[in-house]
């Protein structure tokens, strides 16, 4: 059973840009990490982040949100204030631009 | 449920100070012209990745930024057949007067209950924080609103109906 933050960093590490699949996988195992951490613990598990991995992590919250689980979108949203409060406003704008993955996943 | 508003308004907020980075930018298509990117969708790089956030499946903020204008679309949490009946008049009501808020737009876009509009010359003259206040306190006070509209129309309906029907006892 790993970590939480072992499997964000292997996840968020992988390079999705010349490999656009390996979004829809990443962002799952982004998910089950998200559900599974406790709250309390969301903090530790954001500064063992590098930047850049905190900015694809930043995709994937935004992702989760669209969803419109209540569970899901709960735990993202907690994450999304404290990394907010982490890497900064920086990182949702770096999102915001970054066309080459959509935000909204459907259904 | 009450546990999740505060980390979605401050998500709306923070999302909303990034997305507001807004600029000057003519029309390139026709000169002279000058058109928010955001209503036209001419040019696919001039749009910014659109953002959906969830509280929860009937409540939701759809923020479309682009370079010189953003559209934030909300939908507002209607638990039953009366909210929603008020939610639809009250935010006709304001969208009538779309004017006097500068920043609102007359029709929703299509799944949501009310819209706006913030382009580069709102930002311009005034303040941006200030702009995004507006919108969160927007937010937070809508549901107050149609919950007090929701008394006062069921606390009439009974004064009402005790009165007429109290003739026929």
């Amino acid at each position: 059973m790993a970590s939480p933050v072992s499997v964000l960093q292997q996840v968020l590490g992988a390079d999705t840009r010349s490999n656009p699949e390996q979004v829809a996988t990443s962002y799952l195992s982004v998910k089950d990490a998200i559900l599974k951490t406790k709250e309390s613990d969301v903090v530790s598990v954001l500064e063992q982040l590098n930047p850049m991995d905190r900015d694809k992590l930043m995709k994937y919250l935004y992702m989760g949100l669209s969803t419109g689980e209540a569970k899901l979108c709960a735990s993202c949203l907690i994450w999304h204030e404290k990394l907010t409060n982490i890497a900064g406003n920086g990182a949702i704008i770096r999102s915001l631009s970054d066309k080459s993955t959509p935000l909204i996943v459907s259904g | 449920m009450s546990n999740t508003l505060r980390p979605y308004l401050a998500c709306v907020r923070n999302t909303l100070t990034a997305a507001l980075c807004i600029q000057n930018f003519p029309c390139q298509q026709v000169e002279r012209h000058n058109k928010p990117e955001v209503e036209y969708k001419t040019s696919e790089e001039l749009l910014l990745n659109a953002v959906l956030i969830c509280r929860t499946e009937n409540e939701k903020c759809y923020i479309e930024p682009s370079i010189n204008s953003t559209r934030i679309s909300i939908k507002v949490k209607q638990s039953d057949e009366l909210e929603e009946i008020l939610a639809r008049k009250f935010t006709s009501f304001l969208e009538q007067r779309a004017d006097a808020f500068r920043v609102l737009r007359r029709k929703p876009v299509e799944g949501y209950d009310i819209s706006f509009l913030v382009t580069n010359t709102h930002c311009d003259e005034m303040y941006k924080h200030k702009i995004v206040d507006f919108v969160v306190d927007f937010m937070e006070q809508i549901d107050k609103e149609i919950s007090e509209l929701k008394l006062t129309v069921n606390s009439r309906a009974r004064a009402v109906a005790t009165e007429f029907l109290g003739a026929f006892v």
